[in-house]
């Protein structure tokens, strides 16, 4: 009797501590990820989220350009959303050397890009590269670029038009 | 070539075997189905039997040379086959092995620890008598970066950061890609 209290004991204990570390890993998974909500485009528009993650190079700055004017400064741990129109863009990011990036933006459907800082001779360099939404998504601490550091121009939204686009595409779903 | 097999039970809505041809009754039609005048009107409208392939159709295809970002430039051309016959209700109407073409968007060889960028957009597919428009090509590759090795090496060698590089990506042909057609197509029926 004994020997069976002790064998049913410990198939319990082995049962909840393996729900215990589901439920854990779960939670870890969950937290893997940001749940940043992007608007959708406007129909006809396509969308460009741009971001750049943590570490690298904090103090080098990432100022995203088209057709030389400044869409916005992407700081560290940062992103913003562009609307624009469909077709080929290219964009430029500068320090001691220019990079850019060609992309094919689609009407109706959003792509991202993301800044990375690679090791320049004197300070590190600014470099645009495609990325994909999983991407994006794994960079969990990133908050939107303050509308202060976005260019003149319409390019990026600013934090109230992304609210707007939020609340119309709930709408209209 | 296109090859197309015309099977009975063909739904109504696929073959069209109306008569008459002026662009106002084309309109007149789209506004009626609430569509857009397009090739499937104008054919409805003449009288054409045959299919209609929707924009935003998804396609699977695949690449039929090896693309690198090594060697590959921006601009290039490279060829694109379909993997998987497109149908509507059990027609084929866009069939395996169709070829077509697609185009290098951006090309980047690896740099100090970033990796190799391509940006690859599918193009069209070719048909005896015209193209199908493609869009939303998903194959969007990036080498892996070593951007934290770069940073740690240069913290020892501030010249060894620079010698470090990323990886770059390499595409082998028969790379399978999914794509979508741009805008709506008319098949013709054979």
């Amino acid at each position: 009797m004994t020997k069976f209290m002790i064998i049913a004991l410990a198939t319990a204990l082995s049962v909840f501590s393996s729900i215990g570390a589901e439920a854990q890993t779960a939670k870890k998974n969950e937290l893997k990820v940001n749940t940043i909500q992007l608007p959708t485009p406007p129909k006809g528009k396509g969308q460009i989220v741009f971001f750049r993650g943590s570490g690298g190079g904090v103090i080098v700055g990432c100022s995203v350009n088209e057709n030389g004017q400044k869409v916005s400064s992407l700081g560290d741990n940062k992103y913003f959303v562009m609307i624009t129109d469909p077709g080929r863009h290219e964009f430029a990011v500068k320090s001691e050397a220019k990079d850019v990036l060609a992309i094919e933006v689609e009407p109706d459907e959003t792509q991202f890009v993301e800044c990375r800082i690679k090791m320049g001779i004197v300070i590190g360099r600014p470099d645009l590269a495609p990325a994909t939404e999983e991407n994006f998504r794994k960079k969990r601490t990133l908050k939107m670029v303050d509308a202060e550091d976005m260019g003149p121009g319409l390019g990026a939204l600013r934090p109230e038009d992304v609210q707007a686009a939020l609340s119309a595409s709930a709408i209209s779903r | 070539m296109l090859t197309l097999r015309l099977m009975k039970g063909i739904p109504l809505g696929l073959l069209c075997i109306s008569v008459s041809s002026s662009a106002s009754e084309v309109d007149q039609i789209a506004q009626a189905t609430n569509v857009e005048a397009g090739p499937c009107a104008a054919a409805k409208v003449e009288g054409r039997l045959g299919y209609c392939v929707p924009a935003l159709t998804a396609v699977v295809l695949a690449t039929t040379s090896s693309l690198s970002s090594r060697t590959s430039r921006t601009g290039d051309r490279f060829g694109i086959v379909l993997t998987k016959a497109v149908e509507a209700n059990g027609v084929v109407v866009l069939p395996q092995g169709l070829t077509g073409e697609g185009e290098v968007v951006h090309a980047k060889a690896s740099g100090a620890g970033v990796g190799g960028e391509l940006v690859l957009a599918a193009r069209h597919l070719d048909l005896q008598n015209g193209r199908v428009k493609l869009r939303s090509m998903k194959i969007l590759a990036r080498g892996k970066d070593q951007i934290d090795t770069a940073f740690v090496v240069a913290a020892i060698s501030p010249i060894g950061g620079l010698l470090v590089r990323g990886k770059h990506i390499d595409t082998p042909a028969g790379a399978i890609a999914e794509a979508k057609t741009a805008e709506e197509v008319w098949v013709d029926a054979k």
